[in-house]
This record gives C-alpha cells, sequence and structure tokens, in this order.
C-alpha cells in the first residue's frame, strides 16, 4: 500500500532558480535570433537550409531538455520521449528525400 | 497517510527503478504530448513532401510572410514558456499569490500571441495575408500555412483556456504545484512545436 501525502510535497517536478529560469529565456532568444540572422544572411540555399534543421534541433533538443525538464528524468524516461521524436525525423527525412527525387526525376523527363 | 488541504488524498507511488518518481498523471500527459506530436509530425510532413516535389512553391504575386513579426511572436511564446516556470516554482514553494500572478501573466502572453496571428491572417493596422492574396486552397504553399499555424493556433487556445482553468482553482486554493507542472508541460510543448513550425513554414528559404 502506497503511502499518502499532499500533491504539493509529492511534487516531482524540475526546479529551477531564478537565475536558471532567465538563462534559459536568454538562450531561447539567442537562438531565436540566430535562426532569424540566419534566415536573411541570403547565403546559398542548401547551406542556410542545413544551418536553420541544426539550429532547430538544437533548440528544440534544449526545450525538452532543460524546459520541459527531462534532462532530470531518468534515462528510460529520456528514451520514451526521444525515440517518437526521432521517428518521426527520420520519416521525414526518407519521405522528403523521396519527393526531392520524384521532382527531380520529373524534371528531367520534361 | 496526511491530509491535504484540500480534502482530497493523493497516492504517492514508490519510486519505479526505471521511470522514479514521474507520477502517472505526468506520464499520461507525456503520452497525450507525443501523441499530439504525431498529428504535428503528419501536418508537417505533407508539408514538406508537398514543399520537396514543387518545382515552384512560392507563386508571383502570393505574399511573403512577415519574418520579423513573427519572430517577436516566437520571443513573446518564449518569455511565457519562462513564467510558467515561475508560476510552478511558486506553487511549489507554496507562494499562491505569486504563482497566480505568473498564470495570469503566461495567459496574458498567450493572448497576445493570438492576437499577433489574427494580425497576422486577417489584419488590424495593416492588411492581412488574406487580403493580401494568400487565399486557402489558391495554392498548396497557402493551404498548407494556414492548416499548420491554424493547428497549432488552436493548441494556443486549448492552452490559454487551461491556463485561466488552473488560474481560478489555485485562487481558489485547489490546484497543487502537480497541476501547474502538467500545465506546464502542455504550455512548453506548444512553444516547442511552434519553434519548428517557425524555422520549416517561415525561415527556409523557398529555393524557387
Amino acid at each position: 500500500m502506497s503511502a499518502e501525502t499532499h500533491p504539493a510535497e509529492a511534487s516531482s517536478g524540475h526546479h529551477l532558480t531564478p537565475t536558471q529560469t532567465w538563462m534559459v529565456l536568454g538562450v531561447l532568444i539567442v537562438l531565436t535570433a540566430l535562426e532569424v540572422g540566419v534566415a536573411m544572411s541570403h547565403g546559398a540555399h542548401g547551406l542556410v537550409t542545413v544551418a536553420l534543421f541544426v539550429l532547430a534541433i538544437a533548440q528544440a533538443a534544449y526545450f525538452a531538455l532543460v524546459a520541459m525538464g527531462l534532462g532530470g528524468e531518468t534515462a528510460t524516461m529520456k528514451r520514451l520521449v526521444a525515440v517518437p521524436l526521432v521517428i518521426a525525423a527520420f520519416y521525414a527525412l526518407v519521405l522528403c528525400s523521396d519527393a526531392v527525387w520524384r521532382a527531380v526525376g520529373w524534371v528531367v523527363s520534361v | 497517510m496526511s491530509a491535504p488541504a484540500h480534502g482530497h488524498p493523493t497516492a504517492v507511488w514508490p519510486p519505479d527503478r526505471q521511470f522514479g518518481n514521474v507520477r502517472p498523471a505526468k506520464m499520461a500527459m507525456w503520452i497525450f504530448l507525443l501523441s499530439d506530436w504525431f498529428s504535428f509530425a503528419g501536418l508537417l510532413l505533407g508539408y514538406g513532401i508537398l514543399r520537396a516535389e514543387s518545382t515552384v512553391w512560392h507563386h508571383p504575386g502570393e505574399p511573403a510572410l512577415n519574418i520579423p513579426f513573427t519572430a517577436l511572436l516566437t520571443l513573446v511564446l518564449a518569455v511565457s514558456s519562462v513564467t510558467i516556470i515561475r508560476a510552478y516554482d511558486d506553487a511549489a514553494a507554496g507562494r499562491r499569490s505569486g504563482s497566480s500572478r505568473w498564470l495570469a501573466i503566461t495567459a496574458g502572453l498567450g493572448l497576445l500571441f493570438l492576437l499577433g496571428q489574427y494580425a497576422e491572417w486577417v489584419g488590424i493596422l495593416h492588411p492581412g495575408l488574406l487580403k493580401e492574396g494568400l487565399v486557402f486552397g489558391q495554392s498548396a504553399y497557402a493551404s498548407t500555412f494556414y492548416v499548420i499555424t491554424g493547428f497549432h493556433g488552436l493548441h494556443v487556445v486549448a492552452g490559454v483556456v487551461y491556463l485561466l482553468f488552473t488560474l481560478v482553482r489555485n485562487a481558489r486554493g485547489v490546484a497543487t504545484a502537480n497541476d501547474i507542472e502538467l500545465l506546464g508541460l502542455f504550455w512548453h510543448f506548444v512553444d516547442f512545436v511552434w519553434n519548428i513550425v517557425f524555422v520549416l513554414v517561415y525561415l527556409i528559404p523557398s529555393g524557387s
């Protein structure tokens, strides 16, 4: 039989100090500014796209691990969340590559 | 067993070898968020395939998206992610008025984001995308834009309702820190997804 306590006492959430909390905001602002800067840089299309993907993945990972507190959970819990996220990204990579291949084939045949 | 302030005793599960101290409610929220993620992933995947196989994505006459304005909306959501963390910390420390204040600020920022999205779609001081010629059904560019940002907007609406509901419960002394933590997970997820939408839909340049 499990013990019973006040829910607030049993809180299993992660705690951030006020300084850490504002650091989260600082990191998010810097990453967003970097993304906008890269997008408006008029660089090579492929290079800009890859850089934006890398920044988006970095921001998403930071968000999940720090703001959503996944970094403080057990390894099993982290895998439980990470695997579906990565599977979706893998499908996207495969199917978008296939779409590009078909589009290129269409242009060549025309 | 201790007597909780609001009279509803809650079972505390012993730490699990694999999942530690994660409560069933928190696990349920994570599972819901992952299933919701697949909804977004499906939409973004469809967007990616349509865009990748199109020879012309952005047709002449269709307005460009306002990146600086949307970047400001992105920052609004980023700030709201911080304010919800402050709400949880105050609730965990037993500072109910503080947590209520942060919840109200978070809800206000959510409403500000929705107002910004309305201004972008319909227009407030300037004509919106609809009046500028970005019409749903006219092109894949227009349709995917409205479907994806609209689906996310519905999540913001749901988040604001959830925030206001929890704010009232918190003010009445019914909500606990754990309730606010679950709310925070949902709200962070809304921001998490927006960052991906912002990059994929707004920032990746059109090759044609």
